[in-house]
């Protein structure tokens, strides 16, 4: 393999790399724009010129590949290319491409929404000129909608590129193009056809600087208020990695996290998306149906509740349980282990969750059609799980849902089986369908409160991490399923915290032995399926 | 000169010098029937590797060289794109070439496709030559229905379809990256080199482009022989006719066939008949507007060849020589060139979209006379800055992906250079308001 030498550091790449992947993978930073990993490289911004030994002109370094040289042309008897990122030709390189960047761009960095995260912010800091040579007028232009939220300011795009790139390549969709020419450049839609797919949102995420926007973040934060938080979406199967970025305790937003193991570097809408409607109809208190109404109760008499409900309506043998396909590992490994211990019954299936078709896009990018988010792992470690809620009807007494994030389905099945049970509890964290059949909810953590692991469909675990705190009175859905285990059972080990459950499935789950906490990190662990 | 006789344009102006008939009657198609029936395309390609021909386009790449390049034992298709799309200000000598002798042109293309073994080409011109492409049309027609193009050319197993395509008018489309998008059918933006054509051009598959100058050329080698074209002007290393473009405060502008190295004061005053009204000649631009300008000092007696113009400072490029006498504004004609680089520009990369409109204003606040005495180091600076210093011997500073950025700051960074007094003169005087007619005064 080439040995590559960038600065002061040395590295060994495959042959056909280009000197900045190859930079960017081992932490080099080299300034650039108009590059980014998951599309065609163009080298049009020119800010990644760097000097290479042997080349008399400064060369891109996006589009310079290394090769092999023979041993007689080595530099230094041993690098098959020196790169120089700092050198006195390099900088001022750099330099004089960020002033023409700068020239026409406006110095609305305190109202701009990218300030803070902005890389022709950061790259004027360190390379830009206090004064500017320009005394012309800046060129102004009014800003549009380009359709699927996303909103453009025309008068600082700096015409990267990346998102006209970003339609062609990865979503196939076509709808940015760079309309005239020269410097009245600009990024358009045809008119009738705006921004309009799945990705959508992810222009602006790759827009480095503060151009394409997201209106839906629009001035309602500073992002240096943000507190951002590596996770896991749970909206269908693919497991995307996330960022979710709170402030206040409020998510302000979710952005894209690399993982070349699940979603590479994009997410879809539904799932940028997803945290605003976690945030209507939140349960925050135990309640218990009074008639038509619903009558706030503690946790103790909720669980007095079940607990005289269960002995009311058949016994422990009759209670019957629907798990839910989008809840962590933890909560639905707990209920399997509870369910295992009140019957020697088949007393446990998953419910039903909405289902639509895949969404495959060109570059490889998948949206999952199953909205069960954590299928896989609901059924790697649910023991004994029948087939559907149809197989629970006989004999059921007390049933307890899990509710799927408002994606459970009120089938048919579901709803004979709720006739059937004498008592219905839910847990839930927001009111939805399945909650409106509960006689008892109890308050569970949401999708963005959450601990603990999921497992997307190709068996990656993927550790799950709480961006805000419960609300309310609610308790962690691992914790409530296990107190519930040891008002039902008298027995059960005291878990502290999610990764306790965690480590109890390690020593459980065969194929999720090596699936610990501290070795999932941020990018996951592939397992065998359980069955 | 006057024993001369010219080669390219030797049929201009004769009745029907377009038409099959004419061509074939003075001797057309027979350097094709040769090269397609005797010729290997190893062959072909040595022959003209030995003539030493140059690209007559502006680069002056030698042309048997690039054929070279294409590699060898590719299982992809081959292409040959003849460069019609003559954009460059002051150059009109391939309109003229596909006026008069659009078989010539074809000729050329059938030598050439032989050499690269390519049975698909295309003329890509230029957008605004209408009549042009109608006419390039009419004789692609008419060599079908003679068999000398399609299927089996003058009963060989050799097969070649030319299709003309046209632009939509953008100088950049000229440039030959841009050129194969556009043919694509996207944007005309370069592509970034390396690959080059030669091995991942037209769809991603080996390509040629060549100037149509350049394939003109073609027939006339095969038939003589390389040694009777590497004869033809002063120096034997950039030999073969050449068409020059006159333009400008000159009494004949027109275009003028002479051989490779006529001198630059020859093509002026005797051949175009010097500026008009016994004027002072001031300054040449000597190739194309992306040329830098050369003085009349150094304009005299220069050898007109891509060698010569070099060490001179500028460049041969497309021999589209435009003259300027003692009248010419040179802020004027620098104001002019920036705002056409400006709107040509394709805004691809940074320097070049930023810099030319940048560059634009600049010049553009000078000849309103509101100029700062800084304004002219800030023009040499920015010109640095998109295409780099004027330095021949390292060649293209590589600041933008094509060699845009070199077409605008060579010229401009040459006149500021060669005429600053005349940009001095354009500042307003201190302690006086600016007013244009003072202005006007001053400058004159």
């Amino acid at each position: 393999m080439p040995l590559l030498k960038i600065d002061d550091h040395e590295l060994e790449v495959e042959a056909g790399t280009n000197v900045l992947a190859a930079a960017l993978t081992a932490g080099i930073e080299i300034p650039h724009y108009c590059y980014h990993p998951a599309l065609s490289v163009v080298g049009s911004c020119r800010m990644c010129m760097v000097e290479i030994e042997g080349m008399p002109k400064l060369q891109t370094s996006c589009s310079t590949p290394v090769g092999d040289l023979p041993p007689e042309k080595k530099v230094d008897g041993r690098y098959d290319m020196v790169v120089h990122t700092t050198s006195e030709k390099a900088v001022a390189a750099q330099k004089l491409v960020l002033e023409f960047l700068l020239i026409n761009h406006p110095l609305d960095c305190p109202v701009c929404d990218q300030a803070g995260e902005c890389f022709l912010q950061d790259y004027a800091f360190k390379y830009g000129s206090v004064h500017s040579r320009f005394i012309e007028d800046k060129r102004v232009r009014a800003g549009t909608d380009l359709g699927a939220g996303v909103a453009i300011n025309y008068n600082r795009c700096i015409m990267c590129t990346r998102c006209v790139r970003f339609t062609r390549e990865v979503t196939g969709t076509d709808e940015l193009y760079v309309e005239e020419r020269g410097d009245g450049s600009r990024i358009a839609v045809f008119e009738g056809n705006p921004l309009d797919n799945p990705l959508a949102g992810n222009v602006a995420d790759i827009c480095p600087v503060g151009a394409l926007l997201l209106k839906d973040y629009m001035h309602t934060t500073r992002v240096w208020h943000l507190s951002h938080t590596p996770s896991v979406c749970t909206e269908c199967t693919t497991g995307c990695n996330i960022t979710v970025d709170a402030a206040n305790g409020h998510i302000r937003r979710i952005v894209s996290r690399e993982n070349q193991q699940a979603n590479g570097y994009f997410i879809c809408d539904a799932g940028r998306y997803a945290h605003h409607k976690y945030t209507e109809d939140v349960l925050e208190q135990p309640q218990l149906r009074a008639g038509t109404e619903w009558k706030d109760v503690s946790w103790e008499e909720a669980y007095q509740a079940v607990v005289d409900r269960i002995a009311e309506y058949g016994g422990t043998d009759a209670v019957r349980a629907l798990a839910a396909a989008t809840l962590p590992n933890e909560s639905n490994f707990l209920l399997g282990q509870l369910m295992q211990k009140l019957s020697d019954r088949k007393n446990i299936a998953l419910l039903p969750v909405e289902r639509e078709a895949d969404l495959q896009f060109p570059l490889g990018f998948r949206i999952s059609g199953d909205k069960g988010g954590n299928r896989r792992g609901a059924k790697d470690v649910i023991p004994r799980l029948a087939a559907g809620p149809r197989s629970l009807l006989r004999d059921v007494g007390v049933l307890l849902i899990m509710d799927a994030d408002g994606r459970g389905k009120v089938t048919a099945d579901v709803s004979k089986l709720c006739e059937a049970a004498g008592y219905t509890v839910v847990l839930a964290s927001n009111r939805s369908d399945i909650v409106e059949l509960a006689d008892l909810v109890l308050p569970i953590a949401g999708p963005f409160e959450r601990e603990g692991t999921v497992t997307n469909d190709e068996g990656l675990v993927q550790w799950l991490r709480p961006a805000r705190l419960l609300q309310g009175k609610a308790r962690a859905d691992w914790l409530v399923v296990a107190e519930l285990d040891r008002l039902l059972t008298g027995e059960g080990s005291l878990y502290t915290h999610a990764g306790d459950v965690t480590w109890k499935i390690n020593q459980t789950i065969p194929a999720y032995s090596q699936a610990t906490r501290f070795k999932l990190g941020l990018k996951g662990l592939f397992v065998e399926s359980a069955a | 000169m006057s024993e001369y006789q010219p080669i390219l344009t030797k049929h201009l102006g004769q009745p029907g010098s377009y038409t099959l008939d004419y061509y074939l009657a003075h001797e057309g198609y027979r350097a094709a029937r040769v090269a397609v029936l005797e010729m290997s395309g190893e062959e072909v390609t040595q022959v003209v590797k030995d003539s030493k021909l140059q690209g007559r386009g502006g680069a002056g790449f030698p042309t048997g060289v690039k054929w070279s390049f294409i590699p060898k034992g590719s299982t992809k298709p081959r292409y040959l794109i003849n460069n019609a799309d003559e954009s460059e200000p002051g150059t009109f000598k391939d309109r003229l070439l596909i006026n008069h002798n659009p078989h010539q042109i074809i000729e050329g293309m059938i030598i050439a496709c032989k050499a690269i073994d390519c049975h698909l080409a295309f003329i890509y011109i230029r957008g605004e030559f209408v009549k042009e492409a109608r006419l390039l049309q009419a004789a692609i027609d008419e060599c079908r229905a003679n068999k000398i193009l399609g299927k089996g050319i003058f009963g060989s197993a050799f097969s070649l379809e030319i299709l003309v395509h046209r632009g939509a008018g953008a100088y950049i489309c000229g440039e030959e990256m841009a050129l194969i998008e556009s043919l694509e059918g996207k944007r005309g933006w370069p592509r970034i080199k390396p690959p080059f054509p030669a091995t991942e051009g037209y769809l991603r598959c080996p390509t040629v482009v060549n100037n149509v100058e350049t394939l003109s050329n073609l027939p006339h080698i095969i038939t003589h022989g390389a040694d009777w074209f590497r004869d033809i002007g002063a120096s034997a290393d950039s030999p073969g006719p050449k068409l020059y473009c006159l333009s400008g405060h000159v009494r004949k502008p027109g275009v003028y066939e002479g051989p490779m190295g006529t001198s630059l004061s020859e093509l002026i005053f005797e051949q175009a008949g010097g500026p008009p009204d016994g004027r002072a000649l001031k300054a040449v631009i000597p190739g194309g507007s992306s040329s830098a300008v050369l003085t009349a000092k150094e304009a005299q007696d220069l050898p007109m060849d891509f060698p010569s113009v070099k060490a001179a400072g500028s460049m041969l490029g497309s021999a589209g020589i435009i003259v300027l006498d003692e009248t010419a504004d040179m802020v004027q004609v620098c104001a002019n060139v920036a705002r056409f680089y400006a709107h040509e520009s394709c805004g691809q990369c940074t320097p070049c979209r930023e810099g030319t409109t940048w560059l634009t204003r600049i010049l553009g606040r000078f000849t309103a006379g509101e100029g700062r005495p800084e304004d002219i180091d800030l023009i040499l600076s920015v010109t640095d800055n998109i295409g780099g210093l004027i330095d021949f011997s390292q060649g293209s500073f590589g600041k933008t992906i094509c060699p845009f950025g070199e077409a605008v700051s060579w010229p401009l960074r040459s006149f500021v250079e060669k005429f600053r007094e005349e940009f001095e003169a354009y500042l307003p005087k201190a302690g006086q308001p600016v007013a244009a007619g003072e202005v006007q005064s001053a400058a004159a």
